[in-house]
């Protein structure tokens, strides 16, 4: 009977046994030291390893250079299980835990490690990392890759040094979900916008053509996406859209607009700079004479999502408690001889 | 950097040159008092040390660790501290010749690089990046005694010498040196970490620096437990401390002044 019984829990033992943890952190070790070797003189495979997230990565250049990149996926089954092994062990404690609360370092020290591994593993995994994303000054966009989630940008300046060189770019940045605006931070170096998972870093500042300044019979005029010209016919010119370039040419402004007079149905209007005022604009007298292009401060923004965040976090504290702990009850253990002899 | 703040750093040299004179003197003839007199110019030249560090850090403004001079200095003021606190709290005496001699290389290797104090850049700005190189420090300098005591050990059991501590006290110094190395190191990653997410919106950067700092520590975690294998207790221990000391000294150096890397040395 006894011999049925055994094997699990031998199999227990091995799960909670310090030696596999030896052994699993050693060869990980070795796995990495080796592979990472690669890393320096294959810059083409490696060099952009942080511009996404990791499952990311090893899906597109694993599958491209698998012979340089085997190493990482080695690497992270054996710390997973050594994350396991480190879990069993911490769930061992916990059974045979009596009045053992002077180890609370160490169990805090080992539940941080095995933290930081799950929050890693989601993060790698269902996280995602966007860069270079454009956000002009008054404009809400969607997050990319995150339904429901807008930025909106205030203002953005960059910031001077005391010889006046740049140092820096400031951009007042929110956050709304849905409507509801959830968090807002002058975004600059070292202040991103963090919310739950999600990092949103300013890296750069640059200037966006929105539109177009006339002058004519209605004066100066500066038009733009969400700009409204009273006409002379009591109508009035709504520019739905700019486009500073179209296809083929590099520099074509075109805005496309609608015509609104009351109880009739919009007119819309499609004015190309090069092509000259469209009839349904001429036809009212219009003279509309186009001056300077107008330009927007941009941000330039990085997003990051890792929805294991809040975890790793929790995982550093728990390390960082546990280290504070341990220390003290490294000197206790000293002190009551409660250490490996030879 | 002032002219005050060279007299400080090269006296703190000279004093710590000569104390290992004194202590290799001790070693050849034993006498009591040329080990005093080796401890009270490693006390002098410590307290110089600070003060230039102090010095550098209040003209600064910020903790000066951007560059391999200040690095090596504050490395070497940090295995100074470390040395310090296990010669005042267990008494090794001899011991300190070899940390001692480490020690004269750091700040040696130091001195005829720039010192100059450059302003901070906005990235650095960041009390995270304080922390996170203050610890890292301490924790290498912790591995760098742990190292030190780790040759001694294996001396101590060829020689057996009344010079050196026995090898049970040898022993329990090297765990202690890398628990407390590990600590140290622990911190400075999870400072390291979270100045990376405000930095770059990710805690971990998979460039080398980063991926070897992680196994370096991850090693010092194996040898937390190793002390626990009967197999790997003593000799064994001391070799891995070696062995993790020459890990630790290709992450700061070797990383840093042969290949690109995120964490650049001048
Ligand atoms: C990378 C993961 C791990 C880290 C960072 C870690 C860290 C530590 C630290 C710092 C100590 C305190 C050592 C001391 O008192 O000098 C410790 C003790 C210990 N660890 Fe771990 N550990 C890890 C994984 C594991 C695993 C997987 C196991 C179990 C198989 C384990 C079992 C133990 C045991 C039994 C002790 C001794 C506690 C005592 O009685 O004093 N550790 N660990």
């Amino acid at each position: 009977m006894s011999r049925f019984r055994h094997p699990l829990k031998d199999f227990w033992k091995l799960c909670c046994s310090l030696k596999l943890a030896i052994v699993l952190a050693t060869l990980a070790t070795l796995t990495a030291f080796g592979g990472s070797l690669l890393m320096p003189s294959r810059p083409w495979i490696f060099a952009d390893m942080d511009s996404v997230n990791l499952g990311e990565w090893l899906a597109r250049q694993g599958r491209l250079h698998p012979g340089a990149t085997w190493w990482i996926r080695l690497y992270g089954v054996l710390l997973l299980l050594l994350g396991l092994n480190t879990a069993c062990c911490i769930a061992d404690w916990l059974v045979h835990l009596r009045a053992r609360w002077r180890k609370s370092g160490e169990y805090l020290i080992h539940l941080g490690f095995v933290l930081l591994l799950v929050a890693y593993l989601w993060g790698s995994l269902a996280g995602f990392r966007v860069a270079g994303e454009a956000l002009a000054v008054g404009e809400t966009r969607p997050v990319p890759r995150l339904p429901g989630h807008y930025l909106r940008l205030h203002a953005v300046e960059p910031i001077l040094g005391p010889s006046g060189r740049p140092m820096d770019v400031r951009g007042d940045l929110s956050l709304l979900r849905g409507e509801t605006v959830v968090a807002k931070t002058s975004v600059r170096t070292n202040h991103p916008l963090i919310w739950k998972g999600l990092t949103v870093l300013g890296v750069s500042f640059d200037q966006r053509n929105d539109g177009f300044r006339f002058n004519g019979s209605l004066g100066t005029v500066e038009l733009r996406p969400g700009s409204r010209i009273p006409l002379p016919d009591g109508g009035e010119l709504r520019i739905l859209d700019y486009r500073p370039n179209d296809d083929v040419r590099v520099f074509n402004p075109i805005f496309f607009g609608e015509i609104r007079r009351p109880g009739q149905n919009p007119e819309p209007v499609r004015y190309a700079l090069r092509e000259g005022l469209p009839p349904a604009l001429a036809r009212l007298g219009l003279d509309l004479r186009p001056l300077a292009p107008l330009q927007q401060p941009v941000s330039i923004l990085t997003v990051h999502y890792d929805p294991g965040l809040p975890l790793a976090f929790g995982g550093a504290l728990a390390m960082t408690l546990g280290i504070l702990l341990a220390i003290g009850s490294f000197y206790r253990k000293r002190i009551r001889e409660d250490r490996p002899l030879l | 950097m002032t002219e005050f703040a060279q007299i400080l750093l090269w006296g703190a040299f000279l004093c710590y040159l000569l104390s290992v004179n004194l202590y290799l003197l001790h070693a050849l003839i034993r006498r009591p008092f040329l080990r005093r007199g080796a401890f009270a110019l490693v006390l002098i030249g410590f307290l110089l040390h600070s003060l230039c560090l102090g010095l550098r850090w209040y003209l600064a403004g910020y903790l000066p660790v951007t560059n391999l001079f200040s690095t090596l200095f504050f490395f070497s003021w940090a295995l100074a501290a470390v040395y310090l606190y296990f010669e005042l709290r267990y008494r090794i005496h001899a011991a300190g010749l070899f940390v001692m001699l480490l020690n004269l290389l750091l700040l040696g290797a130091a001195l005829p690089r720039d010192s100059a104090l450059k302003p901070l850049i906005p990235a650095l700005d960041t009390p995270l990046f304080t922390l996170h190189i203050a610890f890292s420090f301490l924790g290498y300098a912790f591995f760098a005694m742990a190292f030190s005591l780790g040759v001694l050990y294996l001396f101590q059991r060829r020689l057996a010498t009344a010079l050196l501590p026995d090898l049970p006290l040898l022993r329990q110094l090297n765990e202690e040196a890398i628990f407390l190395g590990f600590a140290f190191f622990s911190l400075c990653l999870i400072f390291g970490g979270i100045w990376a997410q405000v930095a770059w919106g990710y805690y971990f950067s998979w460039n080398i620096k980063g991926l070897w700092s992680f196994l370096v520590w991850l090693f010092y975690a194996g040898m937390c437990h190793a002390k626990f294998v009967r197999r790997w207790q003593g000799t064994g221990y001391a070799c891995l401390s070696i062995l993790g000391f020459a890990l630790v000294l290709f992450t700061y150096l070797g990383i840093g002044l042969l290949m690109s890397s995120n964490h650049p040395l001048d």
